[in-house]
């Protein structure tokens, strides 16, 4: 098995297997580059411009963490029953993070393009709007209200009962 | 890269991911999220589009020159196919009509819930808890009025 070395922005240089590197389409597709035009023998260094260290060391801790042995990369359908769970457990404690890291963590897996990371971080942003007024999710995330005053009027008309608007009308 | 919590957060993130991050909302709360703003009404229009289509039900259709009054045509379409209570497709037991039109349709579940009980009554409507043969349509312990159903 092949080692890889992946540089952060910040020059940082992280040691892995080609495998785990590979769970990243845009490492993987460096790679074969690299692999063309060097040759097999010299040392692999991937550049990665767009991602800092420490989340870097994040995605690394997925990627390491989701090739262990038991995995298989194509699909995930031969895994053992202990071992997805294993997994799904591992990849709940992994998105205890803030929701700043929250945000690094989901630029990088865009741009590295790991899907399931991405899926992952996707989950945890929708579980982080879920149950919270449009008001709430608009502070808590930096949106700002655009809608032009008759679309807003149009959607306020068509609100589901269960919704916030409903607890307001109680409380009057 | 310094955009960070509180400041830039969702307003950074490509599409792409703005609209998985809606796909992973169960339906109910995706009709909230696009209440947000202009770009997540857009994306859960186009989820809702899907879902519409799934179920084969189609956009009324207008005469030409004209198009759909709401923006997001969609999600007024699905509104009307679902509970407005709780923004889920079920059994629907309570219609109303206004004019042979449908205004809104209420589940099962939930005609058992307390508060929409509450809004049905300020809406002069009640629940009709016993069907016409006398049998009961709500199991027990949900009953709470005894009224007959007076949509119109």
């Amino acid at each position: 098995m092949r080692t890889v070395i992946l540089r952060s922005s910040d020059g940082a240089d992280h040691i892995v297997s080609s495998e785990a590197a590979s769970l990243s389409r845009t490492v993987q597709s460096l790679l074969e580059e690299l692999e063309a035009k060097e040759g097999e023998e010299s040392p692999l260094i991937v550049p990665l411009p767009n991602v800092c260290d420490c989340t870097l060391r994040k995605v690394l801790q997925y990627c390491i963490q989701h090739t262990e042995p038991g995995t298989n990369l194509t699909g995930r359908i031969h895994v053992s029953e202990t071992r997805r769970r294993d997994l799904e457990v591992w990849d709940r404690n992994y998105m205890l993070v803030s929701t700043d890291e929250l945000y690094h963590l989901v630029m990088a897996a865009h741009y590295l393009n790991v899907p399931g990371l991405l899926e992952l971080c996707c989950e945890g942003i929708a579980n982080l709007i879920r149950g919270k007024s449009p008001q709430h999710v608009r502070q808590h995330f930096g949106l700002v209200n655009n809608f032009e005053k008759a679309e807003e009027e149009d959607i306020r008309r068509t609100n589901l009962w269960a919704l916030v608007d409903e607890k307001e009308l109680a409380k009057k | 890269m310094s955009a960070g919590y509180g400041d830039v957060f969702l307003m950074n993130l490509p599409d792409g991911v703005i609209s998985n991050v809606l796909s992973a909302l169960p339906v109910e709360q995706l009709l909230n999220a696009s209440m947000v703003c202009k770009a997540f009404a857009a994306m859960s229009d186009k989820l809702l589009e899907k879902l519409c289509k799934e179920r084969r039900w189609a956009l009324p259709r207008f005469p030409r020159g004209q198009s759909a009054t709401t923006a997001f045509p969609w999600r007024s379409l699905y509104r009307q196919h679902a509970c407005i209570a709780c923004g889920k497709i079920g059994e629907f037991p309570l219609r109303r009509l206004v004019s042979g039109h449908t205004v809104y349709l209420i589940c099962k579940r939930c005609t058992a819930i307390p508060w929409v009980q509450e809004r049905l009554v300020r809406e002069n409507l009640f629940v009709d808890l016993e069907g016409v043969s006398g049998k009961k349509l709500l199991s027990k312990g949900q009953r709470t009025k005894k009224r007959r159903l007076s949509a119109g």
